[in-house]
């Protein structure tokens, strides 16, 4: 796929300002450095963009989505007056701390079909220092507005028209999204580009769970169990922050067979879909409830039958100090014919 | 594309894609609505080749096709209706689903006027939930989208057999007829919500 137009727009900070500054921008040229560099951001957005968005539907539940509307009328007539209505959208939610910034919009189109793909891409302004050497003297100077593809906070979006061709959802990259939710990082997704993420804090957290329940029952090896237990207690941890399966499972970083066992309940797509992780729902899912205990002691039975399994007897109030105890046969043949 | 090419398109979808994702969506949105007792029914069905050729081919006021692109914008290529008993499970499923699966429409269908008496329903156009998406759909003939009514039993009586008397493309309902079926609206109406009230006066303990 070409690029067959590039716009280009300074974006000041506007966001609950009575005057902001205006939005100017220009149409840049298809060959260059500039259009090279443009060009490896415009092929990258396939990889780079890998959070699945979508518009938000208008608060009378239509099919109505101003930013869904631009796109689309940036797509049909690409020119400065169609990308300067989503270039100034994007300074009125640009706070102050976010600061200045130039946001490239790229339209790309296949030569023998009606294919087109849109990314935008915002580079943030910063200050930097420049060096040269001139009749062999070492020459540095203080530079402001350098915009550069901040690694910390980049931020694009990708819309295509396939393989399906309704432009309701998209692809998102905001590297400052790990984590819990901010209005600082949350402003590019939620509110420049009025979407939300496809899968739904219940959607995503129950699709883990079933991922964790899955995993359980498929194996009997003793290793991997125990570290389901301590993944699910991991998880459960994550409560209000942007996850997804990939991600949660690279950070606790269990055995290659325990990763497998997980990763394999979904396909790859699913598994690196962002969510905002709800404890609550996963609780209702997952098959363990495990408590660890500071003497490196862990206690696990079936989800919802915990206290049914132990009792719980308080030792010193004051300290936290609790005394479990359970009787019963041993009943996992696995486990004693291991030992023995 | 003419139609029959495009009708040659839909057979091909229909069959490689929409039949297989209506079924999961069915079985997806059944495990989902497990614990529900109150509802009646949930059935998911891919639109027939018929009756999508029979809506790509319809017109607007001036003529002109109303749909430009048929198979990327005709949205209830498949469709799913839950059938409750009582008309308040109607706002209960809603946002149960709305929980986990994406909307982009959400309409409350209902007359026009206080003195209409006709079709009342929940319905919302959503995203396919992306684990459904497993390899033997291909992704570029399957929508993303899917078409979804909640409605209670009534209602999801009178429409259907609204549909099949109303809907004769020969004649045209005389006004008695069309009183006919305003009254069973009226009478579905009420029998739903006198039901409703004595669901909540006999469950309110």
């Amino acid at each position: 796929m070409q690029i067959t137009h590039i716009e280009s727009f300074l974006v000041s900070p506007g966001k609950n300002m009575e005057n902001p500054p205006d939005v100017t921008g220009i149409i840049v040229p298809l060959k260059g450095r500039l259009y090279n560099m443009l060009n490896v951001v415009f092929e990258n957005s396939d990889t780079e963009c890998d959070i699945p968005i979508k518009f938000k539907m208008s608060k009378d539940g239509k099919q109505i989505n101003e930013v869904r509307n631009y796109m689309l009328a940036f797509a049909d007539k690409p020119g400065i007056l169609t990308g300067k209505a989503l270039a100034t959208r994007l300074r009125d939610y640009t706070t102050q701390k976010s600061g200045l910034a130039l946001l490239f919009i790229i339209l790309g189109k296949d030569d023998n079909s009606d294919r087109k793909k849109i990314v935008l891409s915002r580079f943030p302004a910063d200050e930097g220092i420049v060096a040269d050497i001139s009749s062999g003297q070492l020459q540095i100077d203080y530079i402001e507005r350098i915009f550069m593809k901040n690694k910390k906070y980049h931020k694009a979006a990708m819309y295509k028209n396939y393989p399906r061709g309704d432009w309701w959802q998209g692809l998102a990259v905001d590297k400052q999204i790990d984590g819990k939710l901010n209005e600082l990082a949350d402003y590019w997704i939620f509110d420049f580009l009025s979407s939300e993420f496809i899968t739904t804090t219940k959607s995503g957290t129950r699709r883990l769970a079933l991922a964790v329940k899955g995993a359980t029952n498929r194996t009997d090896e003793i290793n991997s169990k125990q570290e389901l237990i301590a993944f699910s207690t991991f998880s459960r941890n994550q409560a209000g922050r942007k996850v997804s399966i990939t991600k949660l499972v690279e950070d606790f970083n269990p055995s290659e067979r325990t990763s497998e066992l997980i990763t394999s309940h979904y396909t790859q797509d699913v598994n690196n879909e962002t969510f905002v992780f709800d404890a609550e729902e996963f609780v209702q899912h997952v098959a363990y409830t495990s408590i660890e205990l500071d003497n490196g002691g862990m206690l696990t039975a079936p989800q919802g039958k915990f206290d049914e399994c132990f009792d719980r007897e308080i030792v010193d109030d004051n300290e936290g100090i609790i005394r479990f105890s359970t009787e019963g046969r041993i009943v996992d043949e696995k486990i004693r014919s291991r030992k023995s | 594309m003419n139609t029959v090419n495009l009708e040659k398109e839909y057979r091909n979808r229909h069959s490689k894609a929409l039949e297989k994702m209506a079924k999961k969506l069915e079985e997806y949105l059944q495990v989902l609505l497990q614990g529900y007792p109150r509802i009646d029914r949930i059935t998911a069905r891919a639109k027939s080749p018929t009756r999508f050729i029979d809506k790509a081919g319809k017109t607007r006021d001036d003529g002109q096709p109303k749909y430009a692109d048929p198979l990327n914008q005709i949205q209830d290529q498949i469709g799913v209706r839950i059938v409750t008993f009582y008309k308040s499970e109607i706002e209960l499923l809603s946002n149960k689903i709305k929980d986990y699966i994406s909307p982009i429409e959400e309409q409350d269908v209902f007359p026009e006027s206080e003195n209409e008496f006709g079709y009342e329903g929940k319905h919302y156009i959503l995203f396919v939930p992306t684990e459904l998406f497993t390899p033997e759909i291909p992704k570029e003939l399957c929508p993303e989208i899917f078409e979804l009514q909640i409605k209670t039993l009534f209602e999801h009586s009178w429409a259907e057999a609204n549909h099949d008397l109303a809907y004769k493309p020969e004649s045209e309902l005389t006004f008695e007829q069309k009183r006919k079926i305003a009254f069973t609206a009226a009478q579905a109406w009420g029998a739903d919500n006198i039901f409703d009230d004595l669901f909540h006066e006999l469950h309110k303990n």
